[in-house]
């Protein structure tokens, strides 16, 4: 090989190996140079980190001083306690209120230093416990100041836990409520002193209510022996023309004097909260003609017609009576006090007792009940006062009897109930008190209709003289001997055999010894009252079945226990006694026929009359007509008048038109005028 | 292999035998390189191998005595080259204890394509040193050299023994006078 050649090859050699050094120089400084870019943007990020962080800090910082600022300024006191309980931060404000010096609370127990004898043991502890347990907590407490007054703080603690749930410190916040505190307890005191004076008050309340049930009472049983004595001379059928108007009178006062007690009594009892309504089932339609028997001699007197218009709808199947689960006594009063209300506002026209079943669902039924007058009106301004109690007795004393409350009692009796009375009138032209009930019905098979033509009538003017069958005993109990000897004196005439007693004892012996029908017996007696008698023969076998009636004047102060007790009676007579009810409920509980004393008329009617039966029945259709339409019961008498074109079409055809017009009172007295004319008693 | 072993082995066969030698040996081997090699570069260890054949047979000295002496050389080259791996280290015993462990982790950071052998030492209870040697390419002479060079630089004297041990591990066996 030539040497140049051999040169050549060297040099191409080293050549080769200079370029390959090259690249690989090349290379690494672009890894180099790569690496540095990013090393560079890692700094850069790294700076941008520290910057932010920086800032943060810059203003944690700030923020730290203005808390700590406004912490330490406060008026609350701030104290920091560390995991030994020990004050390791406090403030200025706890200082002023305490007045330590923040050196000598940091590093003690702030309990030790600040509570004392009078602190409450019970907060004291409730506060170790949650400062055990590290629970947030807030408590009232009393502290004591360095130089021993105490003073009320409220304190709200919060434990502070670091990021991973560890607690770090107690941060308890103080604010001072020693006014507060004394202004609440002086606040509780006049409380309490209030509730003592609402508490006499209320005592003071009820002593008056006891006071007028008692007086009531006191004053109902003499009333028992003068209307009681007054109707069985009234009804007697030998007495003057001119002293039987006397003791009409006589009889009246009376019973205005009762209403007036009832009604004072009544509404001592809405007043003072104690009356209660006591639902039981009754006869809806039997209840509403009872009180239209009641009232009916008012409007009879006045000359008004009274209408009892009954509308049970679609809700009652046939041959079926509605029977209401609602305090009857509380409703009969509420129909009694607006019908009597009419009756006195009303000169002439009509009084209307409107009821509808309008609703039937469930079992529950909703009553419309109005009561509709043709009266005098209310001017608009005096409807708002209308139900103000003792209002009509300041104003209208001298024009209008009674005590003024009827339509009080009335309202807050259906407010009991649930609805209140609405009010519409027109002068001149009327007025009408509605209102609505809604309570529970069922139904009974009417089996007979509770008037008994064959004896109605007559009672309106005579107590019967007799009745059929067997002569019945009864035993008369009752501690006061007027009204025993009143009892005898009813009803003796008619033909009971009767026997006294004075009290539960001496009864409880003589229905041992012997056999009685009926007992009636009054209820607060000396030695054995009618509760404890009544319990004693029910719990007796052979007694257990005897009826017993109670004959009280009690009934409005009874308590709910004493009506439960009540319920062991097999009825019930309230005092004074009222004749009509009385014999009613003989009758019903006896199942007696009674017997009427035949007038001269009659006497001489039946002599002349030769075909007896016929005629006695055709006039005891005329009487129960005449009878359906005193009390106003127009649909009853809608239905049984058509017989009458069988007996007099012209008549009929008379009485239809009256009837069309629900005038009830032109009925009767047309009714009253036929009978006359053709001799029917 | 590294390149600068390739490029202080040319110089050494240049300096003992002559620039024609190199021309040789390159021309015989017929490596794919042709002989062309940068310090920084990386190349087949096979080409090594090549070059010591063919300088074997054109100077008739055995290869193990060539690697031998040639170790020697390169330690030389390579503490003056790289004194910062040798700080802190007073006797081949303390450079040798750090080599495995901590030179040789170093040299793959700065060359990450670097394929360095096992070279492990092992303190005896008579104060003996092992150094136990385990590679694929079987470079043990220049192993051995490398230690002889050490030793030189440090100024020391040391007897080296050689066998095979446990695998295909070599131990080499210091014991210094």
């Amino acid at each position: 090989m030539e040497e140049s050649e051999k040169w050549q090859k060297r040099y191409q050699r080293e050549r080769k190996a200079r370029t390959e050094a090259e690249q690989l120089l090349e290379e690494k400084s672009l890894a180099l140079y790569t690496k540095t870019q990013e090393l560079d943007e890692l700094v850069a990020k790294q700076k941008n980190l520290i910057e932010e962080r920086t800032r943060e800090l810059a203003t944690a910082s700030e923020e730290a001083r203005l808390l700590s600022d406004a912490v330490s300024r406060t008026e609350n006191g701030v104290i920091i306690t560390g995991p030994d309980n020990k004050v390791i931060w406090a403030n200025q404000a706890i200082c002023k209120i305490s007045g330590y010096e923040t050196e000598e609370l940091i590093g003690s127990v702030p309990g030790h230093v600040l509570q004392g004898s009078e602190s409450e043991q019970d907060v004291r502890k409730y506060m170790r416990g949650k400062i055990r347990s590290r629970e947030p907590f807030e408590a009232d407490i009393l502290n004591y100041h360095k130089e021993g007054h105490p003073y009320w703080i409220h304190l709200q603690a919060t434990p502070v836990l670091d990021e991973a749930g560890n607690f770090k410190y107690f941060v308890a916040i103080q604010s001072d409520i020693t006014e507060e505190r004394e202004t609440r307890t002086k606040l509780v005191s006049e409380m309490k002193r209030a509730n003592i004076m609402a508490k006499r008050a209320k005592e003071a309340n009820a002593a008056k209510t006891k006071f007028l049930a008692t007086m009531s009472h006191e004053l109902r049983t003499p009333l028992n022996g003068i209307i009681g004595y007054a109707q069985i001379l009234e009804k007697s059928g030998s007495i003057e023309e001119k002293a039987g108007n006397q003791i009409r009178i006589m009889r009246r006062s009376g019973e205005h004097l009762l209403s007036l007690i009832n009604d004072l009594l009544d509404i001592s009892k809405i007043e003072a909260g104690s009356h209660n309504l006591t639902p039981s089932r009754f006869d809806l339609k039997g209840m509403l003609q009872s009180v239209v028997e009641i009232i009916s001699s008012k409007a009879y007197e006045k000359g008004l017609e009274l209408i009892l218009d009954y509308n049970e709808g679609k809700f009652v199947p046939d041959r079926h009576r509605a029977r209401l689960f609602a305090d009857s006594r509380a409703l009969r009063q509420v129909l009694i006090n607006l019908l009597g209300n009419a009756i006195k506002f009303t000169d002439k026209g009509s009084v209307t007792i409107k009821v509808e079943i309008t609703d039937f669902r469930g079992e529950n039924a909703i009553l419309n009940i109005s009561v509709i007058d043709t009266g005098r009106g209310i001017p608009e301004d005096k409807i708002d006062t209308l139900f103000d109690a003792f209002k009509q007795v300041d104003e209208e004393r001298d024009v209008i009897q009674g005590s003024g409350l009827g339509l009080f009692i009335a309202l807050r009796l259906v407010q009991e109930m649930g609805d209140e009375i609405h009010v519409g009138s027109t002068l001149g032209v009327g007025s009408s008190f509605s209102f609505k009930i809604e309570c529970p019905m069922d139904f009974t098979e009417d089996r007979k209709s509770s008037v008994d033509p064959r004896n109605r009538p007559n009672e309106e003017k005579f107590f019967p003289s007799a009745y059929d069958g067997r002569t019945r005993r009864l035993l008369i109990v009752d501690d006061v001997e007027d009204n025993r000897n009143f009892l005898i004196d009813l009803l003796q005439p008619i033909g009971f055999e009767l026997e006294e007693a004075e009290n539960g004892t001496e009864a409880l012996k003589k229905i041992k010894n012997s056999k009685y029908d009926l007992v009636l017996s009054d209820v607060i007696m000396p030695f054995m009252s009618g509760y404890d008698l009544i319990k004693t023969l029910r719990a007796d076998p052979e007694c257990k079945d005897l009826c017993v009636i109670a004959v009280s004047a009690s009934l409005m102060q009874l308590s709910t226990l004493e009506k439960d007790k009540m319920k062991n009676f097999d009825g019930f007579i309230s005092k004074p006694v009222q004749a009509s009810e009385l014999l009613a409920t003989l009758r019903n509980k006896l199942e007696l026929d009674w017997i009427y004393p035949e007038t001269e008329e009659e006497k001489s009617s039946a002599s002349q009359n030769q075909e007896g039966s016929e005629i006695s029945s055709e006039s005891n259709y005329l009487m129960r007509l005449h009878w359906l339409a005193r009390i106003g019961d127009i649909k009853a008498f809608k239905t049984e008048f058509k017989a009458l074109k069988d007996i007099d079409e012209d008549f009929y055809k008379r009485l239809s038109i009256l009837v069309r017009g629900y005038k009830a009172q032109q009925s009767a007295e047309a009714i009253e005028n036929y009978m006359h004319e053709h001799k029917h008693g | 292999m590294k390149g600068m072993v390739f490029t202080n082995f040319l110089d050494m066969v240049e300096d003992k035998f002559g620039i024609e030698t190199v021309d040789a040996i390159i021309e015989d081997s017929d490596i794919p390189s042709g002989g062309s090699y940068t310090a920084v570069g990386t190349y087949p260890h096979t080409e090594m191998v090549a070059l010591l054949v063919s300088l074997e047979k054109a100077v008739s000295i055995p290869i193990p005595q060539l690697m031998k002496v040639y170790g020697e050389h390169l330690f030389g080259i390579l503490a003056n080259g790289y004194p910062v791996l040798l700080e802190g280290c007073e006797t081949s015993r303390a450079l040798l204890k750090k080599l495995d462990g901590v030179i040789h982790v170093e040299v793959q950071k700065l060359y990450p394509d670097a394929e360095l052998p096992r070279f492990k030492a092992i303190e005896k209870p008579d104060g003996k040193l092992e150094m136990h040697y385990l590679s694929d390419r079987h470079m043990e002479d220049l192993a051995e050299g490398l230690l002889t060079g050490c030793f030189l630089h440090f100024n020391e004297k040391a007897n080296i023994t050689r066998e095979s041990g446990y695998d295909e591990t070599i131990v080499f066996t210091i014991s210094y006078e």
